[in-house]
């Protein structure tokens, strides 16, 4: 069963994910109205915690957006968040809920087209359940 | 501008500065020549400089001057000439057969156990510049005497200068066996596009084996293309292919997975190769391995290169600067100007005499939750987080101090803490918070927008 207005929780790195949703907005891009965007100082940030209580309060799914390997100013907190995003995905497997509720999504911080496109596709993915 | 999104910002604290006092003095140490230009460099900046080298006379520093290329002439008169300068240089203190062993504390106040002639020295230093020689070593998995790293290959050449055109051609089948070790290193793919499609010009026949081909490079698609308009033959692995002596030369075995042949994968076999070059490791001297270590200095790739995405030099350790080997072959002018900047990297730690940090933006543990299981010591990228005595918010109390509350936790160096909040998403016994930007914030915005 398909979700029509999903809430969507973005867990932004400072470096990578919030210069990336300012650009999508500055290049006028329209986002979704469900879209909830959350700075953080690195995407290695997103702890166990903060995934889980989002969907705990009604989040149909979290995305982490973060820097490209390599690309991390704290050294391996994308990769961090990565390996996190793949772990709670099993765990979420295995309760039987939908892995494609957390989803790790590398970007750069002038990729706004991206960002976008990436929110799009997830709320597609929402919909068609 | 904003959209009509809901926006949690990372609050906007006021920077509570702390002034620390840094003295202005360094200590260089390495076995690798390009330890003359960081001395001579931080000299020149105002800084005393404590140079630390194993060699018996400072002149074997440069003997034999090469990175993993040799030195032209003009190279060695240029590190003569630095020879000289640090020699006679007084605010150089050189400390000659001598190893750096162990570096204890934090920017600022590192202390530096030198061994010297059998003796233990200690020295203290706020800043530390390092640079060693690596040894290349084709890797286990395919080590054969037949297989030649990188490096020693192109050594033979001195492509650069089109010497090639010289000589004979000495190779006539080549095999460029990329992605032995699962990294992801661009160098070994541009490098053997590029000369394979060079060699092409001499008749060569030119393989190159890989698991995946990394050809996110500026201009390499292009590259791409040519090299395989002049004929260098691109397979794609996924079994490392066997190695043979064969009739005339070295055999390779292996299965061909690209993607005309992925259904059916293509046993694939060449004969008669006169040379098998792989991406080698750069290693450091058994002695640093410890170190380097410590330092949290990746080395399995060469000191400088990959390991710095962000800049060259750069450590994940403030007041920590490398230079040395790299993972590929290197110019001697290069490995200085690579020095050079991580030298004035080094400038900005121990230069300025005062510094005013952000004690808001780091870190902080609650003692009497920590467990002292080292999760955090582990996960930390900038090694500003250790298990020790410790009284209030932040404060150090050395071990026997009977006054105020003491804990064994773990303890966050403001001096150096970066604020990522890794250390934090990662304690199991939740000890840790972010100062300027406490877990509360974010559960009081997911309780408040999303229900
Ligand atoms: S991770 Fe947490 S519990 Fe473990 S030592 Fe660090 S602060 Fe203490
Ligand atoms: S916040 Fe980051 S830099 Fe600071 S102690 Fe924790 S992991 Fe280390």
């Amino acid at each position: 069963m398909g979700i029509n207005n999903p809430k969507i929780v973005a867990f932004c790195c400072e470096e990578s994910g919030m210069p990336a949703y300012e650009h999508a907005l500055s290049l006028g891009i329209e986002l979704p109205e469900g879209l909830h965007v959350m700075a953080l100082p690195c995407g290695g940030k997103a702890e166990t915690g903060y995934l889980m209580k989002a969907l705990d309060n009604g989040a149909d799914a979290v995305m982490i957006f973060a820097c490209y390997e390599g690309n991390c100013k704290y050294v391996r907190g994308n990769i961090r968040a990565e390996k996190r995003v793949g772990y709670l995905r099993e765990r979420l497997e295995k309760i039987g809920m939908s892995p494609d509720r957390i989803v790790f999504c590398p970007v750069a911080p002038a990729s706004g087209a991206r960002f976008a496109e990436l929110v799009r596709r997830e709320v597609e993915l929402l919909r068609e359940g | 501008m904003s959209g009509r999104q809901a926006v949690l910002r990372i609050p906007d604290v006021k920077p509570e500065l702390k002034e620390l006092e840094i003295p202005r003095e360094a200590v260089v140490s390495g076995d690798h020549p390009v330890i003359l230009a960081m001395a001579d460099g931080l000299a020149s900046m105002g800084i005393s400089v404590t140079l630390v080298h194993p060699f018996g006379e400072i002149e074997e520093i440069v003997a034999p001057l090469r990175g993993l290329m040799e030195a032209d002439d003009e190279v060695s008169r240029k590190y003569a000439f630095l020879t000289e300068k640090v020699s006679n240089n007084k605010s150089i203190k050189v400390m000659g057969l001598s190893t750096l062993v162990a570096v204890e504390g934090w920017w600022g106040n590192f202390t530096a156990e030198i061994l010297q002639d059998g003796k233990l020295a200690t020295v203290k230093a706020p800043g530390l510049a390092l640079a060693y020689r690596g040894n290349p070593k084709v890797p286990e998995a395919f080590s054969t005497d037949d297989v030649k790293g990188f490096s020693e290959f192109l050594g033979q050449f001195d492509f650069r200068k089109g010497g090639m055109k010289k000589v004979p051609n000495p190779v006539k089948r080549i095999a460029f066996v990329l992605d032995v070790e699962k990294r992801d290193e661009k160098w070994p793919s541009v490098t053997a596009l590029r000369f394979g499609t060079y060699l092409k010009e001499f008749g060569s026949q030119v393989y190159i084996l890989c698991r995946d081909f990394k050809v996110s490079v500026d201009d390499m698609e292009r590259e791409y293309r040519m090299a395989r308009e002049a004929g260098v033959m691109i397979f794609k692995y996924e079994d490392l292919p066997t190695i043979q002596k064969g009739g005339q030369g070295i055999r390779l075995t292996f299965r061909d997975a690209s993607a005309v042949s992925r259904e059916k994968p293509l046993e694939v076999t060449l004969e008669d190769l006169d040379a098998v070059v792989v991406q080698e490791n750069i290693l450091p001297a058994e002695e640093q391995v410890e170190l380097l270590a410590q330092l949290r200095i990746p080395s399995e790739g060469g000191f400088v290169g990959p390991n710095n995405p962000q800049f060259t030099g750069r450590t994940a350790k403030k007041g920590v600067v490398v230079g040395g080997d790299t993972w590929y072959p290197e110019y001697p002018t290069d490995a200085m100007t690579t020095a050079l900047s991580a030298s004035q990297e080094l400038f900005k730690w121990v230069g300025k005499g005062t510094y005013k940090i952000d004690v808001e933006r780091v870190a902080e543990v609650d003692p009497s939750k920590c467990a002292t299981c080292l999760t955090c010591y582990r996960i930390c990228p900038h090694d500003s987080i250790r298990v020790e005595r410790y009284g209030e918010r932040n404060v150090y109390i050395t071990a026997g101090a009977k006054e105020g509350p003491t804990w064994e936790a773990a303890r966050v160096k403001v001096e150096t803490c970066n604020g990522c909040g890794l250390c934090a998403s990662e304690c199991p016994a939740k000890a840790i918070q972010l100062v300027y930007y406490p877990d509360m914030e974010v559960y009081d915005f997911l309780e408040g927008n999303l229900r």
